[in-house]
């Protein structure tokens, strides 16, 4: 399969996935349970202690919509090592912590994931 | 504390954090797809095919920049939380909004012809951001421990 086709494949299996993840969320909100729809099991997960998340998806909006032109790493492999390091140290540290971290610390945990995904995860 | 100790914390903790019982299932799901995508990309990569990366970028730099502003809005419902009460607009009215300025966006994403700036990227995501908080978020008691 030459390059657009795979493009045209992997779109389609992206939207698909989107469109199963919303129909199975409204779904989870109008049933008899309470919380237990995505949105609140993330909630949940990154205000206990699982607030890596949060950094991971900042760098992958660094990663995909951003993108330095000079990017400080260039090898895919470095990269992903280095993301990947700083979201176990946050995980680490997640076990550790014994306040929950106020809203402002998950907004700078999503611009410090944007900022290492635009300098160390470019795709430009 | 000797490393048995710290080991047994860690999993305990982990343990009671997947614990909560009416999301199991969710939670199962969210795991399953995050695990799939990670191993296709896995694999794209390694077949030197069209990564899923490349395809999303390759999206928003052209005319799906909506996706940005989308995940702009997803990062603020999804993890900054609102305290209790804080928020006036009933959810429903909130997600209509949001969406009627999403058709927008991507009727603006169809009709403009050219990628759009760097910059611009990062006014989306921040837009989202805000717009997220004020229209959609979550909200959560205050931390009592």
């Amino acid at each position: 399969m030459d390059m657009m086709q795979t493009i045209e494949v992997v779109e389609k299996v992206l939207l698909v996935i989107v469109i199963i993840l919303v129909i199975f969320d409204i779904y989870l909100y109008v049933n008899d349970t309470d919380g237990d729809t995505i949105s609140n099991i993330l909630k949940n997960w990154v205000n206990d202690r699982f607030f890596f998340i949060t950094y991971l998806w900042g760098v992958l909006a660094g990663h995909f919509f951003l993108g330095d032109k000079d990017p400080i790493i260039t090898n895919t492999a470095w990269s992903l090592t280095i993301v990947l390091f700083i979201a176990l140290l946050l995980f680490i540290s997640g076990m550790f912590f014994k306040k929950r971290i106020p809203p402002k610390g998950q907004i700078i945990l999503l611009v410090f994931g944007v900022i290492i995904g635009h300098f160390f995860w470019s795709l430009n | 504390m000797d490393f048995n100790q710290i080991n047994r914390n860690i999993t305990d903790r982990v343990c009671k954090i997947l614990e909560t019982k009416a999301a199991r299932y969710t939670q199962i799901v969210v795991i399953a797809v995050i695990s799939f995508l990670i191993i296709l990309d896995f694999y794209l990569f390694i077949s030197d095919k069209a990564t899923v990366s490349e395809t999303i970028r390759d999206n928003a730099n052209n005319q799906l920049f909506v996706i940005t502003w989308v995940w702009g809005i997803l990062a603020a419902h999804l993890f900054v939380c609102r305290p209790k009460d804080s928020n006036k607009i009933p959810e429903l009215l909130g997600i209509a909004i949001l969406l009627i300025i999403s058709v927008i966006i991507f009727l603006l994403g169809k009709y403009v012809n050219v990628p759009i700036p760097q910059y611009m990227h990062i006014i989306l995501l921040a837009l989202g951001g805000v717009s997220g908080y004020y229209f959609w978020a979550q909200e959560i008691e205050e931390d009592k421990a």
